[in-house]
């Protein structure tokens, strides 16, 4: 269909440049982050934060923890966090899946449940690298 | 926004209003929340009798739309869908507002749209954050904006197609916004 039969304006390309480039500019620029990182859980309710979890092999108890917030079951592993179950109508949480990396966030709006990843130290500070 | 015929206006208004509440109602219900999509996504079919609404009767009628859809959340969804729908439409209708009277000057409805899809996705991932209390909701907000492109630029075009054919059947020619948009269409 051709552009003066829908009535465009030069506007439209305004609008669409501005926010194109703001869409690019907010995915491009996590990717300057460390990826090997070893990162932390910090699990929020009402709020507050009520617990920060290091997700590494060495500091965690069992290779996965789980945790009940709210009415929310937040999984723990060194891979990352995901929200196993949750008690919320429409359990967007669980359908998020499972978060990997830094700045990435779970949220349960009604239970107001937030567990967010957070680059704890880089990843040659772990164990593994001063094993040899 | 005056009229020659209120009862004409009021009488479209409820239509519009419902036909906005059946949209939103069928969004809900028969489309899942497709994977690979952020969590709470969703098309704004609703969106265009919102911008619709303010294009023919003026921005107090998407206002008034904005309101009854909020009202109708909160009462079959519950809080937090009332508050998300009320903050998305309020900001969304707030950006249709302003841009109202350069509709057919400067921008088209595909701009206006995709501007109000982006402002609705702020507008919750705000409410989202002020009822968690947690700034680290707002990493979701890039996949909002690109989600808010699509869905904005599906429902700009329709409005694109469907507003010209609307005002051509003369049904809202005694509506003076509307008629000031026809007459600047061209």
């Amino acid at each position: 269909m051709k552009a003066e039969r829908l009535g465009l304006r030069a506007g439209d390309g305004v609008i669409y440049a501005v926010l194109v480039l703001l869409c690019a500019a907010l995915f491009l620029l996590p990717l300057l982050r460390d990826d090997d990182a070893v990162l932390t859980a910090q699990i929020m309710a009402d709020g507050e934060v009520i617990e920060t979890v290091e997700l590494s092999l060495s500091a965690m108890q069992a290779f996965e923890e789980t945790r009940e917030v709210n009415g929310c079951v937040i999984v723990l592993s060194p891979e990352g966090v995901c929200v196993a179950d949750a008690d919320c109508p429409d359990r967007l949480c669980v359908k998020t899946g499972m978060i990997t990396r830094a700045g990435e966030a779970i949220a349960c709006v009604p239970n107001r449940v937030v567990v967010t990843l957070r680059q704890a130290r880089a990843a040659d500070e772990t164990y593994d690298g001063v094993a040899y | 926004m005056k009229t020659k015929n209120p009862a004409q206006k009021i009488a479209l208004l409820g239509v519009f209003g419902a036909l906005a509440l059946t949209l939103s109602f069928l969004e809900n219900t028969l489309l899942p929340d497709l994977p690979l999509l952020p969590p709470g996504a969703k098309l704004g079919l609703s969106n265009i009798v919102t911008v619709l609404c303010g294009g023919l009767f003026g921005a107090p009628a998407a206002f008034a739309i904005t309101a009854l859809k909020a009202l109708f959340a909160l009462v079959t969804r519950g809080m937090t869908a009332g508050l998300m729908s009320l903050s998305g439409g309020l900001l969304s209708t707030v950006v249709l507002w302003a841009l109202l009277k350069k509709i057919g000057r400067t921008v088209s409805y595909l701009g206006v749209g995709v501007l109000c899809a982006a402002a609705h996705n702020l507008g919750q991932l705000l409410m989202s954050v002020l009822l968690t209390g947690s700034l680290a909701l707002l990493s979701y907000g890039k996949y909002l904006l690109l989600f808010a492109l699509a869905t904005g630029t599906l429902t700009g075009l329709m409005l694109c197609v469907l507003v010209p054919r609307l005002l051509q059947t003369g049904r809202f020619s005694n509506i003076n916004e509307a008629k000031r948009i026809f007459e600047n269409w061209r």
